[in-house]
Parts: C-alpha cells; structure tokens; sequence
C-alpha cells in the first residue's frame, strides 16, 4: 500500500462509519448535527438517514471500494474517488466558516462545536487529499 | 458513448453544484427546501445549512467538473457521486419503510426520484467503464 493512502482509507472508514450510524440510527445524526424537523413542514426527519445516513455512507464506501478494486480500476481511480470525497469535507469546511462569520449576529454560529467541527472537517478532508497531494508533490 | 455517458453525468453536476451555491447564498431557502431548522436549544445548528447543503454539494460536484475538465480520475469521481445520491435515496427508502407517518410526503418521494436519477447518470461513466475497459 502507498503510503499517502493510509489516511484516506482511515478517514474514509471513520465516514463510513458516522453515515452508518446516522442511516441506522437517525436520532444520533439529528444530535451530532444540532438540526430537528421543521414542524411547518412534514418529512424533514427523512434528511437524517439520507443525506447525513445514506449519503455519508455509501460516498465513503466507494472510496474504499475504488482501493479495494485498485487493481481493476487504476491508481487513477482511487485518487479521483478521494479527491471528490476529500472536496465533500473541505466544502463542509468552507461553508461552516461562512456561517461562523455571517450568520453569528442572527444564529449564534460562533461556537466551540462549530469551531471543533472546522477542525475536524478540514483534517478529513486532508486525510481524503492525501494521495492527490501526494500526487502533485510527485 | 463514453463522452456521452459523461456529458449526461457533467449535466447533473452542474445542476448539484447549483443546488450548494443556492444553500452557501441563502441558507434559509435550504432549510425549506430540506423541510428542517436549528435545533431552539442548540441554534449553532444553523451552520449546518451553509455545511453540509451549502459547501458540500457545491464542492464535492465541482470536484467532479474538474475531473471531467482536468480528464483525471473522472470514474472514480463519478462512482463517488452516484453512491452518495443513491445512498441519499437508499436512505430516504429506509426512512419511509421505518419512521411512520410523518415522513411519508409527496416531498419524499419526488426526492427519491430525483436523487436515483442523479444516481444512475453519475453511474453512466463508470458502467461504460466496465462494459468497455480502456485496452
């Protein structure tokens, strides 16, 4: 195995994980998000194992479906795989610190758990980067 | 076919891309449009609608946009994008099979439709890259 891909097979894993926890148990993602259906509108309660269930998970699992089949499918498909997934996490990153900037006066965006989450996001989604940086560093 | 498959595929890119940018610009018309808001005890939450609709989508579909412009890891990009829509739809199956009333709305099931339809165009590029491995 490259080196430079042990961290975008662990985080790949550890997303696979939080989307199957989501998928499974809805109530957990709804925490971790701070997000609850809007009573004007039914349905939303769905979004939990879908977009941060569903999606999370199987996103993550081609990462490592794309490792696991390297032979089959290229390098090229496996840096490609979690250059995509590795962009899912810096976009989380830059849209939370918009958030943390603009929306602080009306929504109190501006806290330790949004702080935590850009951290976490970002090393995501530089562990996910890691074989694409690599890459570009030859 | 190839560029056929990834012509489809770039169109549905673009039309994810414009769903993030909508969010990252108005994260109020994304809250309505996925029926939720920040938790009254934990508004914090609200980030998450400039995150997670916002950044994501906007981001992870113009990774995909680049590859096809760049012509560099586009099977592997596009195989991420239909696992997530289609894992969205799997999701949202699973939602209407076990969460009971509240969640069975004509909202749901058109995302269901339009989230398998994404699916299967992102999954063009990378079935033709099966059926017709490169020699």
């Amino acid at each position: 195995m490259d080196l430079f891909q042990i961290p975008a097979i662990g985080a790949a894993a550890i997303g696979c994980a939080m989307g199957a926890a989501s998928l499974l148990v809805p109530r957990w993602g709804a925490s971790v998000v701070r997000l609850q259906p809007d009573p004007r509108w039914k349905g939303g309660w769905s979004e939990f194992r879908a977009s941060y269930g569903g999606a999370l998970f199987l996103g993550h699992a081609a990462v490592l479906l794309t490792y696991v089949m390297q032979a089959q499918a290229g390098v090229g498909a496996l840096m490609g795989a979690s250059f995509a997934m590795g962009a899912y996490w810096i976009g989380m990153t830059i849209g939370r610190i918009v958030s943390i900037i603009t929306d602080h006066d009306q929504h109190q965006t501006r806290t330790g758990y949004n702080a935590a989450s850009v951290v976490f996001e970002s090393l995501m989604g530089l562990a996910l980067w890691a074989p694409f940086l690599a890459h570009l560093g030859g | 076919m190839e560029s056929a498959a990834i012509g489809i595929a770039g169109v549905f890119g673009v039309f994810g891309a414009g769903l993030g940018l909508g969010a990252i610009i108005s994260p109020e018309w994304a809250a309505r449009l996925v029926r939720m808001q920040a938790d009254p005890d934990r508004p914090e939450g609200y980030a998450e609608f400039r995150a997670t609709f916002g950044g994501v989508f906007l981001f992870l579909h113009l990774a995909f946009l680049a590859s096809i412009f760049l012509d560099q890891g586009v099977i592997g990009a596009a195989a991420i994008l239909s696992f997530g829509w289609g894992g969205a739809a799997l999701g949202r199956i699973l939602s209407l099979a076990l969460d009971g009333e509240k969640v069975r709305t004509r909202h749901n099931y058109v995302s269901i439709g339009v989230e398998a339809l994404a699916a299967i165009a992102f999954a063009l590029p990378v079935a033709n890259f099966v059926i017709n491995p490169p020699a």
